[in-house]
């Protein structure tokens, strides 16, 4: 078969209220330095690994860049910054990775483990992770639950409408087909 | 491949505002049009349209990485020089993307040519991936179609697979924009965000015009909470051009699709993949216009870069008739491309639009038109596989 098996909708069209019963999802987030750190939290072993090789895959390019490893030592510990070797051209300089993140999302009933990147130790104490920004950074405190607010600082609006005039002229942004 | 006239469901518009399909006609004509559709054998399908698309979007991705390091070709693209670095890091970071449409000409026979790559803010999404869906299922619940009759739809399982994908590399809060006018647009990020609900991943709507600039030049909801990541239906070479563009690359939003598909949606890339794979079957030969006040020859096209929904093309048929589109891309730089005329069946001419997830071909959708080019006004028209 060459379709799909079901196609249907959930918040578009009549059923609108369905989409607050996804939101009634508990979504929380924890870092763990150790594979060993994780398994003992109770995230299946191999939620861990591939939370782990993930991250670990991931760290050189998501990490920060500095052009120094003075500047680097600066927000992180000296002794984590390296040279990165990722980064295309000139050298930089970027904190080593100081664990990995793992998301639990509870629904239904059901729970389930993602991976959600490096995060990289700073010298306040506070983690930094590239996918979340600033994160919890206590090593044994458990699940901490991520509402979106956390994610981001406050916005400080200064004006809008300052996207949308399609080059001056206004209309249309999506692209049909086209032929000639 | 054929074209079989049947009748429209009686009750087809009530089933597609019933769906949240708003935008079905344009001024008082069926934009969906389900009095007929078309009829393609499985090898046409798989040998003619799945594979070329696979291998067409492998050749375009395999440009990217010397496109955005390259000066020269970055000018020639007409992207501002204030963007290069932004897109080259995106690129370089692998920012994902979700999703891509390509349009083929196809005939039944011979091999799909390539018109061009809608690759940043592509649509008919919603009509291919689901509307036409429920149209096969109804037409066969009813008896009207053979329950053995299939259909290359792929897409709606494959875009929720993208965006649970795609989701953990996702900034949050996560946010859907397209022009708040367009209701085309709308639903289609409405669509969209349904998909990504369906996958887990939680988006909300705003309207491009509403996005608010903070001091600290990051961009911010209706609630001044500053976005992580945008889905934009919403071109980015407006986006470049607007009055908020210069603050983009240092703002910390994250695009859905991402900045490096700007060398991808634009139809420079048509001569570009014309350099590197020439003769390819699937290719039409395609130069960059460096005269675009040149008399055009008979038997070529010429495009702007940028050209939506079919503006300012202008063909130059091998009769030596000439076939010009209006528009607003006047300024802008322009290529040419080998004419091959679209099919012509009883409908008009059509044009398929085959479509990427991801990197996986995923379905297709039709559009008819009246005329050789293809505009807003064509109409969709669904399909089968026998």
């Amino acid at each position: 078969m060459k379709r799909s098996r079901t196609a249907s909708l959930v918040v578009m069209g009549l059923s609108p209220l369905l989409l607050t019963a996804c939101d009634d999802a508990q979504k929380s987030q924890q870092a763990f330095t150790t594979l060993g750190n994780c398994i003992a939290a109770g995230v299946p072993e191999s939620s861990c690994e591939r939370a782990y090789a993930q991250a670990a895959a991931q760290a050189p390019a998501l990490a920060p860049h500095y052009v120094t490893r003075g500047q680097c030592a600066q927000d992180y510990d000296e002794d984590s910054c390296q040279e990165n070797v990722a980064a295309a051209g000139s050298p930089v300089w970027s904190p080593a990775m100081n664990g990995f993140l793992i998301g639990r999302v509870i629904q239904g009933g059901a729970t389930g483990y993602y991976p959600a990147g490096p995060v990289f130790r700073k010298r306040d104490d506070t983690n930094y992770s590239p996918h979340y920004g600033s994160v919890y950074a206590g090593g044994t405190g458990g699940w901490r639950s991520v509402p979106s607010e956390e994610a981001v600082g406050d916005g400080d609006t200064v004006g809008r409408g300052g996207f949308g005039r399609g080059g001056g002229e206004g209309g249309e942004g999506g692209e049909g087909g086209h032929g000639g | 491949m054929k074209r079989i006239a049947i009748d429209p469901r009686p009750d087809w518009q009530a089933t597609a505002e019933r769906y949240g399909f708003r935008f079905h006609s344009v001024h008082g004509e069926p934009y969906w049009d389900e009095s007929a559709y078309y009829a393609f054998s499985l090898s046409q399908i798989e040998r003619d349209i799945e594979a070329p698309t696979r291998e067409l979007h492998q050749m375009a991705m395999s440009l990217v990485e010397e496109i955005v390091a390259s000066e020269e070709l970055l000018t020639k693209l007409a992207i501002p020089r204030h963007y290069w670095n932004w897109i080259a890091e995106s690129w370089r970071h692998r920012q994902p993307h979700l999703y891509g449409r390509m349009d083929l000409v196809y005939d039944g026979v011979g091999p799909a040519k390539l018109y061009e790559l809608n690759y940043d803010t592509p649509t008919s999404i919603y009509e291919a991936a689901f509307f036409q869906w429920i149209w096969l299922e109804e037409q066969q619940r009813r008896g009207v179609l053979d329950a053995a009759l299939d259909q290359y739809n792929q897409l709606q399982e494959l875009l929720i697979l993208g965006f649970a994908t795609i989701g953990k590399y996702l900034r949050r809060p996560f946010y859907f924009a397209a022009v708040r006018g367009s209701l085309e647009d709308q639903g289609t990020i409405e669509y969209l965000r349904d998909c990504a609900v369906q996958a887990g991943v939680h988006g909300e709507l705003i309207a491009i015009e509403d996005i608010g600039l903070s001091r600290r030049g990051s961009f911010t909801d209706l609630h001044d909470k500053v976005i992580g990541s945008l889905f934009k239906l919403y071109p980015l070479e407006h986006l470049f051009t607007d009055d908020y563009g210069p603050h983009l690359p240092r703002s910390g939003l994250q695009l859905i699709e991402p900045p490096w598909k700007a060398v991808l949606s634009n139809k420079g890339i048509m001569p570009l993949l014309w350099q590197r794979y020439r003769g390819h079957p699937n290719l039409l030969p395609a130069y960059f216009d460096e005269q675009p006040g040149d008399a055009l020859p008979a038997g070529w096209v010429r495009k702007p870069l940028f050209s939506r929904e079919g503006a300012n093309v202008h063909i130059a048929l091998p009769s030596g008739e000439h076939v010009r589109s209006p528009g607003r891309y006047t300024q802008c730089p322009v290529i040419r491309q080998a004419f091959h005329p679209l099919p012509r069946f009883a409908g008009g001419y059509p044009l398929i639009g085959s479509w990427v997830v991801g990197d996986t071909p995923a379905g297709m959708g039709m559009r008819e038109d009246a005329t050789l080019i293809t505009r807003d006004t064509s109409r969709f028209v669904p399909h089968v596989i026998e």
